[in-house]
């Protein structure tokens, strides 16, 4: 079983987190106050550990900072601002990754995966999903989800998904790289070879032509999650 | 530049000509009659040696010497037959003298026993000394120009050295300082822009911190109920599922309850204060006070009536029980088990006195405490409630009243809060 450390001061945040981790077949423990934080995450030298970065007595930057030297596994920041000056630090003390609030619990899981994964603690889903290539030549399935490659056929509960090429391209894409947040940026530099301006709304109408097609419900979707600032996620197993 | 030049250039130049002009007329008369008695003070001598001269001599010896006068003298003299002079005779003064231009030193005398008059003048001046001198004359007011123009040339330096900075801090760079050395400085402007400026950047600094704050305190709640609805969502379970409703709807009313604060936050922020307080019952208002905000059964709460006469006092009845109010949810949160009140009098100010026996407030905290979303451990623990807007926003209604909130140690352990105002109302 993988272990996490939660700091987080938040008590009920940070027992919701409990709970669905636990769900999820992780070992989760929460440390509610800073000072304590770097002495339990040391002697437990757990697979992740989430920090939050705003915490009595101790912030989440000083922790990492103090834990980075003699702990292995990955440090996950969860923050409220998108201050980027927070982010470059964070990544120059060592940090894996962020996950901005209000945090979604499956793209909570997604993140944590992704760390265990890159620390080869838990399995590839997709040999593919390193490479950015479009196109692949297995099929793939998830649940009621099948995508032909070969064939460029969708089919959902074995029933024909009529997309477009752009919608196809699209849901290949994300579908490789299941469990990844991808950026509108990538997305659109993958799919169209054009850089993405910050403006452009094409990626967001084909995510949302996408679900409709799909039956994913837009501000709830569990299939094709929006991890707002940040991009989407595909989930690769609500696909039921 | 060029224009701030042009027109100092041009005032100045109109200044000296004007002066001038005015000085001149408004002279000239009794200056005229001046120079009349100065001319012929300055010749009478010259007049009296030619008269003797003639005298003493035989006719034509005289008429040799006059014809012998030195011709490159400045002063020339001629001599004419009182028939042949052109003006009328009665011109001439007690002492035979008439002046007929004193600014040129023209000047005849009329011989007392004979029918000669001599004339002296006009003056002449050796040439190249008028050449020079009109030289001299003419350079007077290039030679001011390039004054003029190499100190507005500094000034101009000094004033655009501003200009950037003022443009630099409307841009947005509001670290933007200006040197404040003697040879940079116009005036105080530098002094005062410095003041401007950085009384902008404390205003927008603190805008920006109090926006992160809000931003924060509202993402918390947003999280858990993002968090609980995705839960809600995936949970099959009925009893999970209400779980979950209730601790959204939790949520939401906290979320509600912060907006709340929030907006009576800004609602004093943006209220002008205002001038004139009636008076009213300080007494009724903290008894309404200690009924409505004692939550806390276990707290004590004693408050010392005080003296009847003194108890008309201007303040705003409802302003100023809220700030009370918060002062008392404040101390009852942190007390052990009491909470005194009592109120102090002096000619000039009114103070309210809330004491608790709590832990107390560290002094180097006593002025950030008021700050809006600062708490002293500086996160968002709730176990004590509120959101970190109460203590700020009885520093406002405080500053509404012209007076003020300070800290200090209670006598009976905790922390003391003073809420002090005038006692008269500010006209």
């Amino acid at each position: 079983m993988n272990t996490i450390i939660l700091v987080e001061d938040d008590e009920k945040l940070s027992s919701l987190i409990q709970k669905y981790m636990q769900q999820q077949g992780f070992q989760i423990d929460i440390i509610a106050d800073g000072r304590l934080a770097t002495k339990v995450i040391l002697s437990n030298q757990p697979d992740v550990v989430i920090l939050d970065l705003m915490l009595p007595g101790k912030d989440g930057l000083t922790i990492c900072r103090e834990i980075r030297a003699q702990y292995k596994g990955s440090v996950l920041f969860l923050t409220a601002s998108e201050d980027d000056i927070d982010h470059v630090t964070g990544i120059e003390l060592g940090a894996d990754d962020f996950i901005i609030k209000p945090i979604q619990p499956r793209v909570l899981l997604a993140r944590v995966r992704m760390q265990l994964r890159k620390a080869a603690l838990i399995p590839n889903i997709n040999v593919q999903s390193s490479s950015n290539e479009v196109h692949t030549v297995s099929d793939l399935h998830f649940g009621k989800l099948s995508i032909f490659t070969k064939k460029r056929l969708v089919t959902l509960n074995t029933e024909k998904v009529p997309l477009t090429t752009s919608e196809y391209e699209l849901l290949l894409l994300l579908a490789n790289h299941a469990e990844e947040v991808l950026s509108r940026d990538f997305i659109f530099k993958a799919t169209r070879g054009i850089e993405y301006d910050g403006m452009d709304r094409t990626v967001d109408t084909k995510i949302a032509n996408l679900r409709k097609k799909l039956g994913d419900s837009g501000s709830l979707s569990s299939k094709i999650i929006t991890v707002r600032s940040q991009g989407y996620l595909f989930v690769p197993d609500n696909w039921h | 530049m060029t224009r701030l030049f042009i027109s100092f250039y041009v005032v100045l130049f109109c200044l000296i000509s004007t002066y001038s002009f005015v000085a001149d007329m408004s002279v000239k008369t009794w200056l005229s009659e001046m120079m009349v008695i100065d001319k012929t003070n300055d010749y009478v001598g010259a007049f009296y040696l030619i008269e003797n001269l003639h005298k003493s001599l035989d006719q034509q010896a005289f008429d040799k010497a006059i014809t012998n006068f030195p011709s490159q003298s400045n002063t020339p003299l001629k001599m004419f037959n009182i028939n042949n002079i052109d003006f009328d005779p009665k011109l001439f003064d007690s002492n035979s003298i008439y002046v007929a231009d004193e600014y040129n030193d023209l000047l005849y005398y009329r011989f007392k026993d004979s029918d000669l008059v001599a004339r002296i003048g006009p003056m002449n001046t050796y040439e190249p000394l008028t050449e020079y001198e009109s030289i001299y004359e003419s350079g007077y007011y290039p030679f001011l120009a390039f004054g003029i123009f190499l100190w507005v040339l500094l000034f101009h330096t000094k004033l655009k050295r501003l200009d950037k900075a003022a443009t630099e801090l409307g841009k947005g760079n509001l670290s933007v300082r200006v040197s404040q050395k003697g040879r940079h400085r116009v005036g105080n402007l530098n002094h005062s822009f410095n003041l401007m400026a950085t009384q902008i950047e404390k205003l927008v600094q603190g805008h920006k911190n109090l926006t992160n704050a809000v931003a924060h305190e509202l993402r918390t709640p947003m999280a858990r109920i993002r968090f609980q609805l995705d839960m809600l969502y995936s949970e099959q379970d009925h009893k999970q599922r209400k779980e979950y409703m209730f601790g959204i709807s939790d949520d939401l009313n906290e979320l509600s309850d912060l907006v709340d604060e929030l907006l009576t936050f800004a609602k004093f922020d943006r209220e002008p204060i205002s001038t004139e307080l009636q008076a009213h019952s300080l007494n009724e208002s903290i008894n309404k006070v200690i009924r409505s905000r004692h939550f806390n059964s276990d707290v004590k709460i004693n408050y010392q009536q005080q003296n009847n006469k003194l108890d008309f006092v201007p303040f705003e009845p409802k302003n100023l029980e809220r700030a009370i109010g918060n002062l008392l949810t404040n101390a009852q949160k942190y007390t052990q088990d009491t909470v005194n009140i009592h109120i102090k009098h002096d000619k000039k100010l009114t103070s309210i006195y809330v004491d608790d026996n709590g832990p107390g407030i560290p002094d180097e905290q006593r002025i950030d405490i008021f700050l809006p979303f600062k708490r002293l451990d500086n996160s968002r623990t709730r176990e004590t409630g509120g959101y970190g807007l109460g203590l700020a926003i009885v520093k406002q209604i405080a500053v509404r009243h012209g007076g003020n909130v300070s800290i200090e140690k209670s006598p009976i352990g905790g922390a003391r809060f003073i809420l002090t105002w005038p006692s008269k109302s500010i006209k």
